[in-house]
């Protein structure tokens, strides 16, 4: 093996395993990275195009299938660029080569007098000759040597210019393009019932109910794996649940408390070790300050908008060969997957990439192929495609790694790090096909002798970490200590999502420079720019900052701006993020500013499409994602209980490509993820003065994290019923927080308060008075306007408000009285307002129940609570279309500790010492 | 496919062209569009009508073609993505998203461009905010939202421009 070769060609260096000149026009090239929507094949084709001196028209790209493209392991990492490009440049480059020699000969000239352009070799007379006329596979059946140069990028015509998205049109315009539009001879429809929690076995199924459906071909039972097959894609939808209501199931209690999630955390089991270690980095005595604070993050779905899909075919013929169409993110690790899972040989099965949604890393793609191989098992000959259902897709693919960081520093008398450590307590980030012992594929753990799925490793830094990704600082800091918690256990499957531990380790690490330079009096520009010497890192710092204004930044009221850099693995692309926040009564990501260092950049416009969708995607996690659970499963597995950023939040996101200055190239796709959330992180703090350790930025977390009352939540919840009595579906809205007290909210009290505190929040009645379309009975009953975030009551002909939940929260330092009026429409309603009470525990607050009814003199109802002990109340007022008015008063003073509110979170506020 | 005896036949009208469909009256139309018409554009993101991935037009307005039984839209125009202007003629919405290359994975694609459709329609001079209050029942993951307001906003003017050219 040449070791001078980039590692893809190196471990394929046949030629022709990358590039085929086509006899009757084009060339087609085969790499082993596949297209995930991050545009990688489209400048890998440009890559080719500039080494072949071929236009980019004439260039075919083969979807990696095994046996055909060769083994570039996953596509992930961030390293289709650097490693698959590399590879290509060098092949395509030796390609050229070997045809000029051929063109030469063809034409008898000398092949230093030939010039190539648009798949010509021309002679200087004019004689020319084509690649395709020239086509012979024997010229490239050799391997590469690495000894052809590639073009230097001063002459470079399509590198680094912006050609649009090979596959864009197809997708634009609804042509079939998807894993999810093959279409086949015989194609029937699988689907799989999935156990209603985790931990669950089935013990009894009774299939006849399924069965009597018309057009089920199979029903197929393997320990807890149930799937059935039809021949159309409804009637096995409505197969599958009939065979989910006809399952009964032992179920146990498996996971952890979900509101002590950071507690279990730092208490499991787990392998320690150190990471990374420079210098002296324990606690130095004489150090002028020590600083230390925790930070903690949830499981996050990847939530793919297409749910995994996946058709397979078994053969009929002997010796059976398996075939798989997938959006695999690794080909051949998937084939290797299945031979283990189903005892074949790796060699009767194939796997073809077609491409799915968005994947941003590991979803059910590789799950739902095993799914679709084993019901194609059942019916031999026929092919059979399996699509996940949304619930499936967002309760049983993979999550992102939910981790505890713990930071502590020594700095010096101007605020400088003298030794910082960083210890993380969580999972490892993944486990896929090829990294854990166990069979990595969700079926196989539910069949008969399938076994639970390993928790992840941790692979060493020295090829980009996993929960330690980003943990060893790049500032310039003299001593420091990486100590990494690997979970033994793992209640929830978590494997690789965007970014890998970089998220987490980025968030507590850039909250925490912003917290020292802060305890220092320093601006965090200044503060990062003093420590950090590496050129390319301090460019993006500068520059987002002078994009952004930040020297000049005015504020104003609840609004904030903040700062944040990484250099995503300490050895890919550089990014700086500035970010504008306010925070009103709501958390609000008004713009973005980023600064991204990538190298040699293929397509420049392919890299901020993907730069902006990280950090977009970054917000999105950063202000509303958390995985939902209770002790048996995952509870989020829809829209509504795992709510992703609209277009309506989305920020505005400026993007500056510094120039490559003839710099390796390095991928953009996850350089954004951490940086983002922590600039966010950190404009929360400058618009509030509140420093949120906990995410997501919730309202529930910003709250948690006041030391006293400044604001309370106020829930309003609608219910809605059909009228006319018809037995309602009814269906709870997401509930939507409106933070209250836009006054007492903006100021940046430092102090504890013991005035009294009167807080007004008016919601409004409807967003619109649009009506709703005609509806068809099988409509669900649901609010399409809740789902910007803001209160709403619907009004419509086939709809009638009946009631609306309030929830009052209140920080637990708070203790008082509080009232709440309820406006209502005393014309429209005969009745009075009715008013109920509720009560509830949750770990962050108490709700309390009220007593409500009228107040003697108003035509208003009121209720009236008062709060003995923290710290919240609940009422429920039937009304109709008439704003809600919330008011609380508070008519005793607040007695409150300055200890922070939670006590079940891991948390430490800034110490100070010295 | 099943012996279709005893299955009602449904007309259905899309992209203009009578099709008869032999399935249950109840069957949603998306299964009707990709199963039975061949029709891939329109797409499967939740079954529940919250994604918009699967979001049709009938008699002009959007709806989400998973929560849709296909006996509700027999003697309606039912309009997809793939009908929305012609390989030739490309509707502008679809001619400005791919000019600014707007999308990613583009998975959420067919119903942005159904609703956005349906927007100018309405609304021949939307603002940015228009197009986001427009575009809120549309979930897209990738993260392309800015560039698809833009390309929206984009479209409109060249409706616009092409209404005054043609007065």
């Amino acid at each position: 093996m040449n070791a001078n070769l980039p590692p893809s060609l190196a471990a394929n260096p046949r030629l022709s395993a990358w590039l085929r000149v086509k006899p009757d026009g084009g060339v087609e090239i085969r790499p082993g990275k596949v297209e995930l929507g991050q545009g990688v094949l489209t400048a890998l084709a440009q890559v080719a195009a500039e080494e072949l001196d071929v236009d980019i028209e004439q260039i075919e790209v083969l979807p990696a299938t095994t046996g055909v493209s060769p083994n570039e392991g996953y596509t992930a990492g961030s390293l289709s660029i650097q490693n698959s490009a590399a590879a290509l440049r060098l092949a395509c480059a030796e390609a050229r080569s070997r045809y000029l020699g051929a063109a030469a000969a063809a034409l008898e000239v000398p092949p230093e007098k030939l010039t190539v352009a648009s798949g010509l070799f021309h002679a200087p007379d004019g004689r020319r000759v084509s690649y395709w006329e020239l086509a012979d596979d024997a010229l490239l059946d050799q391997d590469a040597t690495g000894e052809q140069p590639p073009k230097p990028a001063a002459v470079y015509r399509l590198v680094g210019t912006n050609v649009p998205r090979l596959d864009l049109p197809d997708k634009l315009t609804g042509r079939p393009r998807y894993v999810h539009d093959l279409e086949f001879d015989g194609l029937c429809h699988g689907r799989v019932v999935r156990p209603p929690s985790r931990g669950a076995t089935l013990d009894a199924l009774d299939e006849a109910p399924a069965r009597a459906l018309p057009g089920v071909l199979a029903v197929v039972r393997d320990g807890s794996f149930v799937g059935v097959v039809a021949d159309r894609e409804e009637i096995a939808i409505q197969a599958a649940e009939r065979l989910r209501q006809a399952a009964s199931w032992s179920r146990r209690a498996t996971l952890p408390d979900e509101e002590d999630l950071p507690r279990f955390l730092v208490s499991a089991d787990a392998e320690t070790t150190v990471l990374a270690e420079r210098g002296t980095a324990s606690a130095a005595d004489g150090a002028p300050a020590s600083f230390a604070a925790t930070y903690h993050r949830p499981y996050l779905a990847h939530a793919s908008m297409g749910p995994s899909s996946a058709t397979a075919l078994y053969g009929d013929a002997a010796p059976p060969v398996l075939r798989v169409w997938s959006h695999s993110q690794g080909p051949y690790l998937l084939r290797a997957e299945l031979a283990r899972a189903l005892g074949l040989p790796q060699d009767d099965i194939t796997v073809a990439h077609a491409e799915g949604a968005g994947c941003y890393g590991h979803n059910g793609a590789d799950d739902v192929a095993l799914d679709a191989a084993l019901l194609a098992m059942a019916l031999p000959g026929r092919p059979v495609k399996v699509v996940w259902s949304r619930a499936d897709e967002l309760g049983w693919a993979p999550f992102g790694a939910p981790g505890v960081v713990r930071l502590d520093a020594d700095v010096d008398s101007v605020g400088n790090v003298l030794s910082w450590r960083h210890e993380i307590w969580g999972n490892g980030h993944s486990t896929r096909g090829g990294s854990i012992r166990s069979v990595a594929l969700l079926g196989a753990s539910h069949r008969e002798s399938g076994s639970e799925i390993d928790p992840a490793g941790e692979p060493p830094l020295s090829v980009g970490g996993g929960a330690g990704r980003n943990a060893v600082p790049y500032y310039d800091f003299p001593a420091y200590r990486v100590v990494n918690h690997r979970l033994l256990e793992m209640p929830l499957r978590v494997s690789a999502l965007r970014s890998l531990g970089a998220f987490l380790n980025v968030f507590a690490a850039e909250s925490f420079m912003d917290e020292l330079a802060a305890a220092a009096g320093r601006d965090p520009v200044a503060y990062r720019l003093a420590q950090l010497s590496d050129l390319r890192g301090r460019a993006v710092i500068e520059a987002a900052a002078r994009r952004a204004g930040w020297s000049s930044w005015a504020g104003g009221d609840a609004i904030g701006h903040g700062v944040a850099f990484a250099r995503y693995k300490n050895t890919s692309a550089y990014c700086a993020v500035i970010a504008e926040v306010e925070a009103v009564s709501e958390i609000r990501v008004r713009r973005l500013t980023i600064a991204v260092d990538a190298g040699l950049v293929i397509n420049p416009d392919g890299a901020a499409n993907q730069i902006e969708g990280g950090a977009v995607q970054a917000t999105s996690w950063a202000l509303k994602e958390r995985v939902r659970f209770d002790r048996y499963g995952v509870t989020s597995d829809s829209w509504e209980t795992y709510p992703i950023l609209r277009f309506s939040e989305v920020p505005a996101v400026d993007v500056e490509l510094l120039a490559g200055a003839g710099n390796p190239s390095l991928g953009v796709g996850e350089t954004a993820q951490g940086p983002t959330v922590a600039a966010i992180a950190n404009a929360v703090c400058d618009a509030l003065g509140v420093r949120v350790r906990t995410l997501p930025l919730s309202p529930e977390n910003v709250l948690a994290a006041m030391p006293d009352l400044r604001a309370c939540l106020v829930y309003v919840r609608p219910r809605i019923a059909l009228a006319g009595g018809r037995s309602p579906r009814i269906t709870e809205t997401m509930s939507s927080a409106c933070l209250v007290a836009a006054t007492s909210w903006a100021r940046k009290i430092r102090a504890p308060s013991h005035a009294a505190t009167a807080v007004t929040a008016s919601v409004p009645a409807s967003r619109s008075s649009r009506p709703t379309p005609s509806d068809s009975p099988t409509k669900s009953l649901r609010d399409a306007d809740s789902s910007t975030g803001h209160p709403v009551v619907i009004i419509s002909p086939m709809r009638r408000v009946i009631s609306s939940d309030c929830q009052v929260f209140f920080p637990k330092s708070c203790v008082g009285s509080m009232m709440i009026r309820a406006g209502s429409t005393p014309a429209r309603s005969a009745r009075p307002a009715r008013a109920s009470t509720r009560a509830r525990t949750s770990a962050m607050t108490s709700v309390y129940a009220t007593r409500c009814g009228r107040v003697r003199g108003s035509s208003l109802p009121t209720c009236e609570h008062t709060i003995p002990a923290p710290n919240s109340a609940a009422t429920s007022v039937t009304f109709g279309s008439q704003p809600l008015q919330v008011s609380l008063s508070r008519s005793a003073p607040a007695s409150h500790t300055a200890r922070p509110t939670s006590c079940r979170h891991v948390s430490a506020l800034m110490t100070r010492s010295g | 496919m099943t012996d279709a005896s005893g299955v009602p036949a449904t007309t259905v009208v899309v992209n203009g062209r009578p099709r008869e469909v032999r399935t249950e009256p109840d069957t949603a139309l998306l299964y009707v569009l990709r199963g039975h018409l061949g029709l891939k554009g329109t797409r499967f993101g939740c079954g529940l009508g919250l994604c918009g991935a699967c979001l049709v037009l009938v008699d002009g307005q959007a709806v989400y073609s998973c929560d849709t039984p296909l006996w509700s839209v027999a003697d309606k125009q039912v309009t997809t993505v793939e009908g929305l202007g012609t390989p030739g003629h490309p509707h502008p919405v679809t001619t400005a998203l791919i000019d600014g290359q707007a999308a990613q994975c583009g998975y959420c694609m067919s119903g942005i461009v159904i609703a956005a459709a349906e927007l100018l329609a309405r609304n021949d001079d939307p603002s940015d905010a228009d197009v986001r209050a427009a575009l809120d029942r549309n979930l897209c993951r990738c993260g392309a939202h800015n560039r698809i307001v833009r390309a929206v906003l984009a479209a409109a003017a060249e409706l616009r421009a092409r209404r005054e050219g043609a007065e």
